[in-house]
């Protein structure tokens, strides 16, 4: 029986340094650490790019004054029915697991569109040839640049619950960059949770920081994420965020529980937020702050596992 | 009965926060509770209300290819059809990744060896928790490396309304999920009135506009609770002219609050451990509001 680290662990290959910033609980710092860590590797003239997989709220370039370079549409599949060749027979529609298709009598079937995951099973099961495919559009994988660093983010439209199909697309997008541009270091700034979308977004490294917080919620959620990553394979640092803020005790005595490392503490910092609203990143905008700091420690740690 | 559910979009801006604190309220003013906590990859809500266990029970709500290695030939039609990248070439092996399989069943029709089969299997648990203070608290938990949370908040909400009927509840609290992707769909879907927890950066704006179209969409009424205001007071006017633009209502502004800290340290509703502090004050003015719904 193959375990989920023999089915998994599909990092990009070759030279590349590759760090996921993750974490479970929402809102710990998760892509101020990611685009703080990009920038710093950028300032230090690594080739570098941020990936933003938190599809469904991206919010890395926000983080940043970006420039808009493209983007592609994410489409999939959707059944067009053909009233001529319909005869009605409702194969399609007891066959579509996602129960996306109603068939009205004697008419072709009707679709929900929001329902519907694109899988052509409708296509591919009718006797008659009357299901065409046209294609739907739920997301984008946009690219942005800050300076020298390079950003592709994901992103799916809202009210659609397919991201997925998004995800694929921008690891499609990155292993294509990966590939062209000879990168040094490839970050990616996972969505909160631990549900697919967050292990698709691991998958694509070999190394991973989990940022939490020093409360009782933090740590909690630091566990999960944690046994996650180790039945993936990885095994993260730790970082605590807004560390003076709490019981790092909690965290510690998770990470001993888990066998991890705490890897850096940031200390909250009303910093942060004026940077924030200022779109410029800490180590840049206020580098003497106590986060900044922090962060930048962080990097020489990070920093020292990349070969080049 | 009014099912109040509480998103934000952004994570860690305070919905637990929140929530914990509107069921504590509504509680100790004698309105018959129930609890649910919808963020079934992280529930956090049992932290802060006590969570004695009474019941829990597995849920099999994702269904994913199986393939018959005895049987398989080989051909790899199941790897070519896949359209979620689920199955992989693994030393001439095809192997299905579960956490990506989506149980579509194209890779069963496909087969000409009969060798996949679609299976239901477990990937989560349900529980039906006491809170410290006596009302229900119905969690769900996302099995670690399963998928499917969007089917497990519905079971978690189904199970909150059903025992809210039976206790002939006046208030289900849901605190929902961060994000604004099939879980969160699924714990507005069916709310009476939705909380909407923001703060005043760039990125939970952005954020609660995602959510906010779910909400549209869905036609929830719903009010909005711009926390940690303080720390960049000039952008609450950008947030509260968004909210009308989208037909709802800043309920209150909740400062940054030591006390939050403290309370969450010691793992109890902020209301609760320091009544009238500044959050506490405005989490208040909140719960006048949900008052006003029950009242109707």
């Amino acid at each position: 029986m193959l375990g989920y680290a023999d089915c998994y662990g599909d990092p990009m290959g070759g030279e590349v340094f590759t760090l996921s910033v993750t974490g479970g609980k929402g809102g710990t710092g998760k892509s101020t650490v990611a685009v703080n860590l990009a920038v710093l590797f950028m300032l230090d003239g690594y080739r570098v790019l941020l990936v933003d997989c938190d599809v469904c709220a991206p919010n890395a370039a926000l983080l940043l004054e970006t420039t808009f370079k493209e983007k592609r549409e994410v489409t999939i599949f959707s059944p067009r029915f053909v009233a001529s060749k319909c005869s009605a027979c409702g194969v399609c529609v007891n066959r579509c697991r996602a129960h996306a298709l109603i068939q009205p009598e004697g008419k072709p079937p009707l679709l929900f569109p929001e329902l519907c995951k694109g899988c052509k099973l409708c296509m591919l099961v009718c006797p008659a040839g009357a299901v065409e495919e046209e294609r739907r559009t739920v997301g984008f994988v946009k690219e942005f640049s800050y300076k020298g660093l390079d950003i592709v983010s994901g992103e799916l439209l809202p009210n659609e619950k397919e991201a997925g199909p998004v995800m694929v697309s921008v690891r499609r997008r990155v292993e294509k960059l990966v590939e062209s541009n000879s990168y040094d270091v490839v970050i990616v700034d996972t969505a909160p949770g631990i549900h697919c979308e967050v292990v698709r977004a691991l998958e694509m490294t070999r190394n991973a920081l989990a940022v939490t917080e020093p409360t009782p919620l933090g740590a909690y959620d630091l566990e999960i994420i944690l046994r996650l990553a180790s039945l993936l394979g990885v095994r993260p640092s730790v970082v605590i965020n807004k560390a003076d803020v709490g019981d790092v005790n909690l965290i510690r005595d998770v990470c001993e529980k888990m066998k991890v490392d705490v890897v850096a503490e940031i200390p909250f910092d009303v910093h942060l937020f004026a940077c924030y609203a200022k779109s410029v990143p800490v180590v840049i905008g206020c580098p003497s702050s106590p986060s900044a700091r922090a962060i930048v420690k962080l990097y020489e740690a990070v920093r020292r596992e990349v070969k080049r | 009965m009014i099912e109040l559910v509480v998103v934000s979009g952004k994570g860690g801006v305070g919905k637990t926060t929140v929530s914990a604190s509107i069921a504590f309220l509504a509680s100790s003013k004698g309105y018959s509770v129930v609890a649910a906590d919808a963020d079934v990859d992280a529930p956090n809500l049992h932290i802060l209300l006590g969570g004695e266990l009474v019941w829990e029970k597995s849920l099999a709500t994702s269904e994913k290819a199986y393939i018959d290695r005895s049987a398989c030939e080989r051909c790899g039609k199941c790897y070519e059809h896949c359209a979620f990248g689920s199955i992989r070439k693994l030393s001439g092996e095809y192997v299905v990744t579960p956490v990506y399989c989506e149980g579509c069943g194209v890779c069963e029709a496909v087969c000409p060896a009969n060798a996949v089969k679609i299976k239901l299997v477990e990937n989560g648990r349900l529980r039906f928790l006491r809170s410290r203070f006596g009302f229900p608290l119905i969690a769900g938990q996302l099995d670690v490396g399963g998928s499917g949370s969007g089917k497990i908040v519905s079971e978690v909400k189904d199970e909150a309304r059903k025992v809210a009927c039976q206790a002939e509840a006046s208030l289900v609290v849901v605190d929902g999920p961060p994000g604004a992707g099939c879980p969160a769909i699924s714990a507005i879907s069916g709310s009476s009135y939705a909380l909407l927890v923001t703060e005043p950066t760039r990125a939970a704006k952005h954020d609660l506009e995602r959510v906010l179209s779910i909400v549209n969409h869905f036609g929830t009424p719903f009010g909005v609770v711009i926390n940690r205001f303080d720390i960049h007071p000039e952008a609450v006017s950008e947030i509260a002219l968004l909210v009308e633009n989208m037909g709802g209502e800043v309920l209150a502004m909740m400062p940054s609050d030591e006390e939050v800290v403290r309370a969450t340290l010691n793992r109890q509703p902020v209301v609760e451990r320091s009544p009238s502090s500044p959050a506490s004050e405005a989490i208040k003015e909140v719960f006048n509001r949900v008052e006003e719904l029950l009242e109707r």
